[in-house]
């Protein structure tokens, strides 16, 4: 198998190439145009890893949640290439990707996904050789996050672009050390999420490129709005 | 070229998801159209989150279907065209992205197409009119009166410099009450209407000036409609549609007959959703008639958005040696050149 992973949903773009023994390449950009760099990206990986387009077996692609407009363009440039490769997508969640980057944390792991004005999207996981989910994704106020985590008594690890403007409301966290990943690991990998999605396809959970969609947990403004 | 081009034609700039396969800029093989009219009708627009997320959830259908509509597989495909503006920039990064994907994964080339290019285009659709001509371009987003000098080659006389005729006719069909979208809603009920009741002003009528301006226009109809309403008088809706609607054929077709004689072309032809107006239709048989002018106006499927005429505008792109990068961002205020 290989793996393809393509994640545009957050500022970083990144693509990677991964098989069962880990990574064989990858590339990430900190710094957005990301319809603009995306595809290049990807011509560039697979020439420099001499691997041709038709070796690729799965199609692995953030599918949120994070950015509207980059989670579509990663699910628009994941849905063309497995079309035309005729090759299944395996979704990916956002979380489970920044959850991965920081697995060896032996404690609680809580990616944090800002989701502008006062939000973000999180869930909770706890890390060792094995990464296990605690919970759902769900879209909280960032200050509720300190009591969630404070239910249990390990250790914490926050990671993702939530941590830079609410830093200092996640430290109110009583009884245990607070942990905040480094920035290198605080960005989306591509490598994360191919390595989860090996999961994925282990349990065959696959899409298509005609049923794949983008999980957003917010609704469209009107009709967010409305309710 | 002794070989037949295929192109496979994606167009998302705005609330519909359409592919289509078109074979050497002419014929259509297939022209699939998914519209979310009936999604944005309650919001009185377009609603660009709403489109764009309908967009990514259904292109790979879409797609789909114009591949089995023409009985061929993507290895049939010779190049992918899709439209990179102008438009609302998350849905057309939809399909941009997916095009590109596509052109890609098959090794084949990608075409960036301009939309209103695929609107003049869709004049050479199933059949064999060809440029040298004067093209009127009226929709929801495009006011423009273009010299088709050749495939590809333009001189743009005039355009709007406000609103466009389609956003005109929404905004004031939702003045009169009529719901979205105006342009069928005032077609309609105008045919019960006087369209010499209300004399609203036309603006830009010097000779030798084609750009237009509809705000004025649109403004004048609704502040008549508030000054007879709070006069208390009764209010004949199809009254101020077919005055309305006079007063925008009046502008555009006589800018268009003009503009041809100005560029003594004898060709003329109108496309965008604003070509499927009955009375602009009418009108302009009349004139073209008495000019001694030769009109065309394309199917009325290929006047909406369509992946049809991006296939037809990529194909003449193509062939004049237009291929873009995988770099090729979506550029919402994209201009003709
Ligand atoms: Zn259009």
């Amino acid at each position: 198998m290989k793996v393809l992973a393509i994640d545009s949903s957050s500022n970083t773009a990144t693509v990677a190439l991964v098989d069962e023994n880990g990574l064989i390449g990858e590339f990430s950009i900190n710094h957005l145009r990301h319809s603009i760099i995306l595809m290049p990206m990807i011509d560039e990986l697979l020439k420099m890893a001499e691997t041709k387009k038709e070796e690729i077996t799965h199609i692995a692609v953030c599918k949120g949640p994070g950015s509207f407009t980059g989670l579509r363009i990663g699910a628009a440039t994941a849905k063309g290439l497995a079309q035309s490769l005729n090759i299944p997508i395996v979704g990916v969640s956002s979380l489970d990707g920044l959850a991965f980057n920081v697995r060896e944390f032996r404690g609680i792991i809580c990616p944090i996904v800002d989701a502008l004005r006062g939000y973000v999207y999180t869930s909770l996981y706890r890390g060792g050789a094995e990464l296990i989910s605690l919970s759902d994704v769900t879209l909280k106020k960032a200050g509720e996050l300190p009591d969630i985590v404070n239910k249990y008594s390990d250790d914490v690890v926050y990671i993702g672009d939530g941590i830079i403007p609410y830093k200092d409301v996640l430290k109110n966290v009583s009884s245990k050390e607070v942990f905040f990943a480094s920035p290198i690991n605080n960005i989306s990998r591509a490598s994360s999420i191919g390595m989860m999605a090996f999961e994925k396809i282990a349990k065959g959970e696959l899409s298509t490129y005609i049923d794949f969609k983008p999980y957003y947990i917010r609704k469209p403004a009107p009709l967010e709005n409305a309710n | 070229m002794n070989k037949d081009t295929v192109v496979l034609g994606i167009e998302t700039s705005c609330d519909e998801t359409s592919a289509s396969v078109v074979k050497n800029g002419k014929a259509v093989l297939s022209n699939v159209i998914y519209s979310q009219i009936n999604i944005h009708k309650k919001f009185g627009g377009v609603v660009p989150e709403i489109a764009s997320r309908n967009h990514i959830e259904v292109i790979g259908n879409v797609v789909k279907e114009a591949l089995d509509e023409a009985s061929i597989t993507l290895d049939d495909i010779d190049v992918v065209a899709v439209t990179y503006g102008p438009g609302l920039v998350g849905a057309l990064l939809v399909g941009l992205s997916y095009g590109k994907a596509l052109a890609y994964g098959k090794g084949i080339p990608f075409v960036g197409v301009n939309h209103i290019e695929g609107h003049i285009s869709a004049n050479y659709l199933d059949g064999d009119f060809e440029p040298p001509f004067i093209c009127l371009i009226a929709s929801g987003g495009h006011s423009h009166i273009v010299f088709v000098k050749d495939y590809g080659e333009y001189e743009v006389l005039g355009r709007t410099v406000d609103d466009a005729a389609g956003e005109a006719f929404d905004k004031v069909a939702r003045a009169l009450g009529l719901g979205y979208p105006g342009g069928p809603k005032i077609d309609e009920i105008s045919k019960n209407g006087d369209p010499y009741k209300y004399n609203f002003p036309k603006s830009f009528m010097e000779k030798d000036n084609f750009d237009f301006s509809f705000s004025g226009l649109k403004t004048a109809v609704i502040n008549q409609l508030h000054k007879e309403r709070q006069n208390g008088n009764e209010v004949n809706i199809a009254d101020y549609a077919a005055s309305f609607q006079m007063n925008v054929v009046d502008v555009l077709s006589s800018k268009l007959i003009e503009a041809a004689r100005y560029k003594n072309i004898n060709k003329i032809s109108i496309a965008g959703g604003v070509a499927s107006n009955s009375l602009l239709r009418e009108r302009l048989l009349k004139l073209a008639d008495e000019e001694g002018f030769m009109i065309h106006f394309p199917k009325q499927v290929y006047c909406t958005d369509n992946g049809a005429m991006i296939a037809s505008a990529g194909y003449f792109d193509y062939i004049r040696g237009k291929v873009s990068g995988l770099d090729l961002n979506a550029i919402p205020y994209l201009k003709l050149f």
